[in-house]
């Protein structure tokens, strides 16, 4: 595997925050309007704990790199479910293997210091919301009461095999239906997807003391500088990349 | 290793790499990871006299090559700026300048003023030119220019940059801004544009227009450089504006640069933008080009001559 170079990067800080890797793209399976991709990178490449994501960058494709957040990450490799919807997703989804795939991060904080640990949660998550929730249920099984995946298309199942998820099409049933279902007093809430999902769930369940919600703006320099990423939050501007992508749902009243 | 030293506003700057104004923030989070004696200067997100919450989101719109800010000048204003930012910054193994703005030359007489007596503020940028911010949008107009700059001038014995637009007539506001006193111009700013949402029809950002920053931008920016440096030989330029390579860098020395500002290039790759002082060392070490001075303004008279 070809090493992107570190000079310029003091020995000491090549992590937390700041590892870049020039990776491979090893394996990706299409369906249902999504890909599961594998990237190989460098086994010096600190692996992102859930919530965490990396920012991904082709030769060929667009100028900034663009955020993902993990499904699996071991020593020097990575797993992503992408949208096929966009132009770096759409090249990655098309890319040969063995593409090279311009890695750096991990960023953000992960979702479990950013909860309170005394109860057991609800993960809901729609689309590829549902990857940092999978990532975090199989690191944090004592956290995890339950999930609420869903998805539009039948065909996403067969990326994610042995996975519980809804699936729009075939009885109309979505993500935040199952929550409803799964949700009862006591427990919290992560929840990770489209704005609109959000949206309704910050109307329902804000109030409740654990509800948490994964933000998704887009990311400019990952590392915090840039303030691309700020959104308003009760205790002032705070960044996605940094203190996010993980909020308290009561930290931003204007999601409901 | 070639002389890659810049002497320019009376001061010695270790190379010509320089970070521009917002990508890098205040540095902070850039010092944890890189060694800051690897570029010339740092310019600090603009700074203004009460603190800014700046724009919602959305904040950055993908553009071909680039990409649309709207940050609108989040930043913690003055008072914060020098309790708690200031005293990290000047402990930056590099040259410091900082960025302000006001919305009168008044506002931008007091900042100048209350940085006038603080160590580690090497040079002083005035923000002439942001399109993000409502009512003090890009001065378009060499008054403007010429007002806001002598608020500084007036209140500063501090070298100061006038940061200017790439559009309209931006040499009359070069003009301006060196009538006015300013010691040297960074050149260009994000350029005005905008992205429209293709299932609404509505414009994707709030305020409908962005600036425009990254290698969309490096053509443009590269023949404002040129300009001014055609027009006005002596005085110091930060050629900015979609500069992403050792390429880049090369070509806004030839043009007239005597420091390059790197912006979007520190979201996109920072790694890269601190490995370029490394490689403008071999690439002159290898055509025995013992001084990156030789470079400078070279397409101005005739080139280079390597041997
Ligand atoms: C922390 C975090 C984690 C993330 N994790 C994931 C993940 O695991 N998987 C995933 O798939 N995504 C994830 N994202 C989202 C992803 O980073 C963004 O969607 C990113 O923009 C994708 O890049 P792209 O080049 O594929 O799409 P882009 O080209 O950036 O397009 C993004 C979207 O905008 C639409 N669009 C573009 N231009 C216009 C226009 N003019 N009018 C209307 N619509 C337009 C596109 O159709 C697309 O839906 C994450 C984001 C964050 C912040
Ligand atoms: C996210 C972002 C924030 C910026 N903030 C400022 C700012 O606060 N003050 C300023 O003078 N310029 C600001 N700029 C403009 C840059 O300093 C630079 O002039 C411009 O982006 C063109 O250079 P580039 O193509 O290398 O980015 C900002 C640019 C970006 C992308």
């Amino acid at each position: 595997m070809k090493r992107d170079s570190s000079e310029g990067l003091t020995a000491a800080h090549q992590g937390p925050f700041f590892s870049a890797s020039s990776g491979r793209l090893e394996s990706s399976a299409v369906a249902g309007g999504y890909a599961r991709a594998t990237i190989g990178v460098d086994h010096s490449f600190v692996a992102p704990r859930p919530g965490q994501f990396v920012l991904l960058r082709l030769r060929e494709g667009p100028a900034l790199p663009r955020a993902f957040s993990v499904l699996a990450a071991e020593a020097g490799r990575l797993e992503f479910l992408l949208k096929l919807d966009g132009a770096l997703r759409e090249a990655l989804g098309r890319a040969a293997m063995g593409t090279e795939v311009v890695v750096r991060g991990p960023y953000g904080t992960p979702y479990e210091t950013r909860i309170g640990r005394d109860c057991r949660y609800v993960l809901a998550g729609g689309g590829s919301g549902i990857a940092p929730l999978l990532h975090f249920a199989a690191a944090y099984p004592e956290l995890t009461e339950d999930v609420a995946f869903g998805v539009r298309e039948r065909g996403v199942r067969d990326l994610l095999p042995g996975v519980d998820i809804a699936v729009e099409e075939e009885g109309g049933e979505t993500a935040d239906d199952r929550l409803r279902k799964r949700w009862k007093h006591g427990l919290g809430i992560l929840a990770c997807g489209p704005e609109p999902m959000l949206r309704g769930i910050a109307q329902r369940y804000a109030a409740e003391p654990d509800t948490y919600v994964s933000l998704e703006t887009r990311i400019g320099c990952g590392f915090g500088a840039c303030q691309g990423c700020s959104v308003e939050t009760r205790s002032g501007m705070q960044r996605v990349c940094r203190e996010g992508p993980l909020f308290a749902c009561s930290e931003v009243p204007w999601l409901r | 290793m070639a002389a890659l030293t810049v002497r320019a506003l009376g001061l010695e700057f270790r190379n010509p790499v320089v970070l521009a104004s917002g990508p890098a923030g205040f540095g902070l989070e850039l010092a944890a990871a890189f060694d800051l004696s690897r570029i010339g200067a740092l310019t600090t997100k603009t700074v203004t006299l009460e603190p800014r919450r700046g724009n919602p989101q959305p904040r950055l719109v993908d553009a071909p090559c680039g990409v649309l800010n709207s940050i609108g000048l989040q930043n913690p204003g003055c008072d914060a700026f020098e309790v708690d930012l200031l005293p990290q910054i000047r402990a930056f193994p590099t040259r410091r300048i900082v960025s302000i703005a006001g919305r009168s030359p008044e506002e931008v007489a007091a900042l100048a003023s209350r940085l006038a007596g603080e160590q580690g503020v090497d040079v002083l940028e005035v923000n002439l030119s942001c399109p993000n911010v409502h009512g003090e949008t890009v001065a378009d107009n060499p008054e403007t220019v010429r007002a806001f700059v002598r608020g500084a001038r007036s209140a500063s014995t501090r070298p100061i940059l006038a940061k200017l637009p790439g559009e309209g007539k931006y040499l009359d506001l070069v003009e301006a801004a060196l009538s006015a006193g300013a010691d040297g111009v960074a050149l260009i700013n994000a350029l005005r544009g905008m992205r429209i949402h293709t299932e609404t029809g509505l414009p994707l950002l709030d305020r409908q227009v962005g600036g425009l920053c990254g290698p969309a931008i490096f053509p443009i920016a590269l023949h404002r450089v040129f300009e001014a440096r055609k027009a006005f030989p002596e005085t110091v330029i930060v050629g900015t504006g979609g500069v992403s390579d050792l390429r880049g860098a090369l070509e806004m020395l030839f043009a007239g640069a005597d420091l390059i500002g790197f912006g979007f290039a520190v979201m996109a790759d920072p790694t890269r933008v601190f490995r370029l002082a490394q490689e403008l060392d071999e690439w002159l070490t290898k055509r025995g080009i013992a001084d990156v001075d030789q470079l400078r303004g070279a397409s101005h008279r005739g080139g280079i001559h390597v041997r």
